[in-house]
């Protein structure tokens, strides 16, 4: 047999291979695939090849260096694996709204105190908006990657721990017991949830906006022009109406808190929100028909018409129809699925 | 156009069959140290087409486990790792042959010969 000497072609090959390798078996590898392609292209001599086309169907045989070297592999050669697939679907859902919202809402929240004062109101939403959008986007992409990053860490050391406990010595069979399925492990029955994290999350937000919505009105909404240092929202209606305003909020959210922990609906819950509704519904028409709410210079420069107050009146009456109608739906299709 | 999935469809129920064998067939010619390409030969020659990309790496993960042992032949001008199996590969190697053995068998009382059509 002759000692071929093998081509810089090989030699590259053997390269690209032990990159992919871990370092300690790099040398040992490239050593025994070295003699293999040797002999492959011998072969194809005594098959009367020429040198190069032997070493090219060698080569070839082997096949791409970088699948070669993930057969030698001994990780796992894939992300997430089908037994945490599911949960990291799961942590998913909730991380990327939950972080989405809590991004978004911070910083749109922020924005609307920072850029109050613009000179005009669209200009002031999208400096407002495109940060928060900006920062929700940031936000889902973090719950991704955490998502991402958690379970395939999860993934490689299970795959260590079965490396480490040795798949053929006597204490594997222990160790297989212990790690095997059985119905003990199945999670107790928990009640299904009406309500998901991310709607609390949301409901959070757009309680924590309206929230701040008295304090943004009362900054001057111009800085120049005739309207300058003066806010859009009439001194007058703080005492006593905005304390009340931002309590029945509170209680709001309070209930928020509360329909999510309770984890289905149920007919208080559904009779609490109806009364909260009713109050905050109470309080704004009266704010509308005895207040002026906007300033009154608005008024006197005609930025604001007579309609105002018969506009607020049906949107509140609307609104709460529609948020009535709504919840006692939700609430008997989940009560009666429970039938 | 109709034909090709069907030989495809074959084709990956023949790796899947194959797949397991590969292993017992190393097992059962390796009571004689054999470096890898004149395994792939053994192989070849009793009619086991393995490639040598599935091989090799077989070899380092039957090591591993512990069914296999090697030894770098330096004697001659080319440098070779000679393969052979160790006591806990012939317990392994026994169980799979009773395995296959008994799915033959398994097999064999399963199918019933297809009457002829016509």
């Amino acid at each position: 047999m002759s000692t071929s000497t093998l081509t810089p072609r090989t030699e590259s090959y053997l390269r690209e291979v032990a990159r992919r390798l871990p370092p300690r078996t790099r040398e040992d590898v490239s050593r025994e695939l070295r003699g293999t392609v040797a002999d492959m292209v011998d072969d194809g001599v005594a098959q009367g090849l020429p040198p190069a086309e032997a070493e090219r169907r060698a080569l070839e045989e082997l096949g791409d260096p970088a699948l070669l070297a993930e057969d030698y592999g001994p990780g796992p050669r894939h992300l997430i694996g089908p037994a945490h697939y599911h949960d990291f679907l799961e942590l998913l859902r909730i991380l990327v709204p939950v972080l989405a919202g809590l991004f978004g809402g911070l910083t749109l929240l922020g924005r609307l105190f920072g850029e109050a004062g613009r000179e005009d109101l669209v200009t002031y939403l999208v400096l407002s908006l495109a940060p928060a959008v900006g920062a929700a986007i940031q936000g889902a992409l973090m719950g991704a990657g955490i998502a991402v990053v958690v379970y395939a860490v999860v993934e490689r050391t299970e795959v260590a721990e079965a490396v480490r406990r040795g798949a053929w010595d006597g204490t594997a069979a222990e160790a297989e017991e212990a790690s095997r399925w059985s119905v003990e492990r199945l999670r107790p029955p928990r009640p299904e949830r009406d309500s998901t994290v991310g709607e609390l999350v949301w409901a959070t937000i757009a309680l924590g906006l309206a929230f701040a919505a008295p304090f943004l009105l009362s900054r001057p909404l111009f800085r120049e022009g005739p309207l300058a240092g003066e806010p859009p929202l009439d001194p007058a209606v703080w005492t006593p109406w905005v304390p009340l305003y931002l309590g029945i909020l509170l209680l709001a959210w309070g209930w928020e808190l509360l329909r999510f922990f309770r984890r289905r609906w149920s007919w208080v819950l559904f009779g609490i929100n109806a009364v909260l509704d009713l109050a905050m519904a109470a309080l704004l028409i009266t704010v509308l028909r005895t207040e002026s709410v906007v300033n009154p210079v608005f008024r006197e420069r005609g930025w604001v018409g007579e309609g105002f107050a018969q506009i607020g009146v049906a949107l509140v009456v609307v609104i709460t129809v529609w948020d009535l109608v709504a919840t006692f739906l939700a609430c008997r299709r989940s009560v009666g699925r429970r039938h | 156009m109709a034909a090709e999935p069907v030989d495809q469809v074959v084709a990956s129920h023949f790796q899947e069959l194959r797949r397991g064998t590969v292993v017992l067939a190393c097992l059962l010619v390796l009571d004689e140290p054999r470096y890898g390409y004149a395994l792939l030969r053994t192989l070849g020659d009793a009619g086991l087409d393995v490639e040598a990309n599935t091989l090799y790496p077989l070899l380092r993960r039957l090591e591993a486990q512990g069914l296999l042992e090697s030894d770098w032949n330096t004697d001659e001008s080319r440098p070779r790792k000679f393969y052979r199996i160790t006591g806990l590969g012939i317990r392994v190697r026994d169980a799979l042959e009773a395995e296959r053995l008994r799915l033959d068998a398994a097999l064999s009382t399963l199918s019933r010969p297809t009457p002829p059509e016509d």
